[in-house]
């Protein structure tokens, strides 16, 4: 299956729906302020269902702060469990223990990147085992739920798929996560880099993600261009280090979420998943960005204004 | 009254200045054969620079037993951010490796390592590393019903949130005393100190150029979500249940890491004393002058409201 994830909901339009997806995903992945309301979701999830579509909703981590409006969301969105038109994205175990307390039982329940990740997703991959033996190189590179218990205690809580990064040493080694009847979702070209609970749009635009009102509908791109280090440097320790900034650029950031671009040495084969079962995710949101960028490059920097 | 604090050691001399400078637990991780420079313990083996960030066989039983003969306890870090299948028995072994030398808790890592660990009921204490990411008391309950009696709380809870998860549950509280990450540490892959053998820095405290789809941002420390030093709210953490203060810093160097540890027991014993923040404060900046500039001046305090980051928090 083919899915589309919006982070800008505006950007979703049954006008001009692709044919070719079958999934239309919306939500976030950190951040329980920027997923859309009751309204929305029964909109969309009505219009996919009009098209034939699935709607997949991402939730977010959740602190202690927020668990109770999370609980309270779930619950009010809960009658479309059952419907085979409605998937649903945990990336908070807690919330998944509470659902099963409560008995929810989606037809369709996802395990997110944010618990479902390999080592190869950090840029010092190759530094880090470059005197490991083989046989530890390849464990090294798999991704954390490709191991039995794990995915025992998974099944427990009710989960059908996991999302996994989308790296060819990834996709070759998971055995267990099939054998156990799990289906597989990948995104397209980016790979989760980290998360926080710190959001860069409202520290960009100063305001307090208290008030916030969706701020990270915009997608920034980060590209490191001055190392931190403490020790040969003094306040605010910056220095330059060309050679580490590779290492730590074409970072994608919504809200407290950062991504980063795959290249295309690691990026794993279509032909890895069976797309009858598995899903692979296109994030408009990031493709868009990465195109205006790359055109912004070829204009010479003209059309960038610095803030 | 009193807060543990955790001090990191990597050798029986740090260990010996940790506890004569008032580190009342260590903290520490074994190394193993089987591997080169990644480890059990959720730690490189050694820093970039060559530091050790991890003791061997002899050591450990040597730093148990001189901890113990004053009274502090040593905790045994198994904190591998994933426990492969392959390696489990290899994992056990570098487990009871600890628990036969002596220690009295060990820390773990993962969903996958606490419920192996929890079958074979080992006579330790089980802690819950920061990378398990308790964010809520749901979580929470889940660790307890795991065996666990101590958890280290991520760096980006709230005070008010870690009164909640203490009034929720039995098991000991831990938060990070002194430095802290941008990021939630279970799923970061900004990786420093994981056995590479390049200076990387702090990833999430460089300075990055910013990108819309219509304009250029000025270069800033974006990402830089870091709040380092809790001096002032020691008090706060307190009364809001903490019970142990951990330093982090496994390979890092004893005279930043012991001025640390001073700081910290001063305030911690203060608590005994009608802790006025005011006092404490400026003693900690007589021990230890960068306090000033690169956490009081830049406002970089945990948990207190002041601090600007906390206002991007969502």
């Amino acid at each position: 299956m083919l899915g589309e994830y919006y982070f800008r909901l505006s950007d979703f339009d049954e006008e001009k729906l692709d044919n070719e997806i079958d999934i239309i995903a919306i939500g976030h992945m950190g951040c329980c302020r920027a997923l859309p309301d009751y309204n929305e979701i029964l909109e969309v999830y009505n219009t996919c269902k009009k098209h034939n579509k699935k709607l997949r909703l991402y939730t977010p981590r959740v602190p202690q702060e927020h668990l109770k409006f999370m609980m309270e969301y779930l619950q009010a969105i809960s009658m479309l469990f059952e419907s085979d038109f409605f998937q649903l994205v945990i990336n908070d175990i807690g919330l998944l223990f509470w659902m099963k307390e409560k008995d929810y039982k989606p037809k369709q329940l996802i395990l997110g990147a944010t618990y479902s990740w390999s080592a190869m997703q950090n840029s010092l991959y190759d530094n880090i085992i470059r005197d490991e033996k083989e046989d530890i190189k390849r464990m090294y590179a798999q991704v954390n739920n490709n191991n039995d218990i794990r995915l025992s205690f998974l099944k427990d809580l009710n989960i059908t798929e996991i999302e996994v990064p989308n790296i060819k040493g990834v996709l070759e080694q998971v055995d267990r996560i099939r054998d156990n009847g799990f289906a597989i979702s990948v995104f397209k070209t980016f790979i989760l880099a980290g998360f926080s609970r710190s959001c860069v749009h409202c520290k960009i635009k100063k305001i307090k993600a208290s008030n916030c009102n969706k701020e990270c509908e915009e997608v920034f791109k980060l590209d490191m261009n001055q190392m931190w280090d403490y020790l040969t440097g003094s306040f605010p320790y910056f220095v330059d280090k060309p050679e580490i900034n590779a290492y730590y650029s074409s970072l994608f950031v919504h809200g407290n979420m950062q991504y980063r671009e795959l290249k295309n040495s690691i990026k794993g084969d279509e032909d890895q998943l069976n797309l009858m079962k598995d899903t692979i995710i296109k994030c408009s949101g990031l493709d868009k960005l990465e195109k205006d960028y790359e055109y912004e490059n070829k204009m010479s920097g003209q059309f960038i204004k610095s803030s | 009254m009193s807060m543990k604090i955790k001090c990191p050691v990597n050798s029986l001399k740090v260990a010996k200045t940790q506890i004569a400078l008032g580190a009342t637990e260590l903290y520490l991780g074994g190394s193993s054969n089987e591997l080169a420079n990644i480890t059990f313990g959720g730690r490189g083996k050694t820093t970039w620079s060559g530091n050790n960030c991890t003791v061997n066989q002899e050591e450990l039983k040597e730093i148990v037993s001189y901890a113990h003969s004053k009274g502090v306890e040593v905790s045994y870090t198994v904190n591998m951010p994933i426990m492969y299948q392959e390696i489990v028995d290899q994992y056990l072994k570098y487990v009871e490796e600890g628990i036969n030398a002596g220690v009295d808790s060990i820390i773990i890592g993962s969903i996958e390592s606490l419920l192996l660990l929890n079958k074979y009921k080992y006579p330790v204490k089980y802690t819950a590393s920061v990378f398990t990411e308790c964010y809520n008391e749901k979580f929470l309950k889940w660790l307890e019903e795991m065996n666990v009696s101590e958890v280290y709380l991520p760096h980006h809870l709230k005070l008010k949130e870690i009164e909640q998860l203490s009034k929720s549950t039995s098991m000991d509280i831990g938060v990070f005393a002194h430095f802290g990450c941008s990021n939630s540490n279970g799923a970061c892959f900004l990786y420093h100190e994981a056995g590479e053998n390049i200076n990387v820095g702090l990833p999430c405290r460089g300075s990055y150029e910013g990108y819309s789809s219509s304009r250029k941002l000025k270069a800033s420390n974006y990402l830089d979500a870091g709040t380092d030093c809790s001096v002032c709210s020691i008090k706060q953490l307190y009364d809001a249940g903490v019970k142990s203060l951990k330093i982090v810093g496994r390979g890092k160097d004893i005279t930043l890491l012991g001025a640390l540890t001073k700081v910290y027991k001063m305030a911690v014993d203060a608590l005994d004393d009608n802790f006025d923040p005011d006092a404490i404060k400026e003693q900690a900046i007589k021990l230890m002058p960068m306090m000033k500039t690169d956490n009081c001046d830049l406002r970089r305090c945990k948990y207190l409201s002041g601090t600007p980051i906390l206002n991007s928090f969502v």
